[in-house]
């Protein structure tokens, strides 16, 4: 792959940026994008491929998901898509 | 890391995702080392970040090819950072931070940096950094000379779904 372009990401974690605030909105769902996690409101072409993981989830709901190349490996419907964080 | 480059979804590009030179606590690691009382040291951090820069630029990559996005204490870092560079960066993307040492920002800031395009993001219920604190910085960047807008978006101290597209329309209007 040739790379154009380049995104330095600055983050902050546990104690260095927001001591004692672990109580976010967030907590419930189970893990971030840095524990491996993805979060997408589903779309239409994702209720096939989710069906075969067993999971129902319609269109417009929030999940939280792996994949495993262009597949599902996990989802797991959660209430809201603003669980992504980096805290 | 992975997760987050699919999440912008952004073609070509390689992200870097440097630690933090300060230790704080078991597990934690910090920008900024001090307290408000001693004095804040950041020397180390922002020598990361050039020799960062240094070697992109070593590797065929420009600094308009360069953009930093960062939350929190990250985003108060790269506001330092940026302002007293002799060179600009593509953009600079601060997401619930806040400018430490305002009333040097115009003394302090190159012409140069005055080139880089800044984004602020904020969250409306952000209770660690309050949103006012992005509204101050875009008003002290605007009147120093740079190109800088905020969007507010209703959330707490967090990077929401929703901002994915702010990010993404900005990195793609200023480099492509």
């Amino acid at each position: 792959m040739n790379n154009n372009l380049v995104l330095i990401f600055l983050s902050c974690f546990l104690l260095s940026c927001n001591a004692g605030t672990s109580n976010s909105e967030c907590t419930d769902c189970g893990g971030g994008l840095l524990d491996g996690y993805l979060y997408k409101e589903v779309t239409v072409e994702d209720v096939a491929s989710l069906a075969e993981i067993d999971v129902s989830a319609n269109v417009g709901k929030c999940i939280r998901f792996k994949m495993d190349g262009t597949e599902f490996s996990e989802a797991t419907v959660v209430d809201d898509c603003c669980c992504i964080e980096y805290q | 890391m992975e997760p987050v480059g699919k999440m912008m979804s952004l073609k070509d590009t390689k992200w870097i995702l440097p630690q933090a030179p300060y230790t704080a606590g078991p597990g934690g690691f910090s920008w900024f080392d001090g307290s408000e009382k001693m004095g804040w040291k950041y020397q180390e951090s922002f020598n990361i970040l050039t020799h960062l820069i240094q070697d992109l630029n070593n590797e065929g990559f420009s600094s308009s090819d360069i953009f930093i996005i960062s939350f929190s204490q990250g985003a108060c870092l790269t506001m330092e950072f940026m302002i007293r560079q002799s060179f600009s960066l593509g953009g600079i993307i601060p997401i619930a931070g806040f400018i430490r040492y305002k009333k040097r920002v115009k003394q302090d800031a190159t012409d140069a940096s005055r080139n880089t395009p800044v984004l602020l993001l904020h969250g409306e219920k952000d209770k660690i950094i309050l949103p006012e604190q992005s509204k101050i910085s875009l008003k002290i960047f605007k009147d120093a000379g740079y190109k800088a807008e905020l969007h507010i978006y209703s959330s707490g101290h967090k990077i929401p779904l929703q901002a994915k597209n702010l990010i993404k329309n900005f990195i793609n209007d200023k480099h492509f």
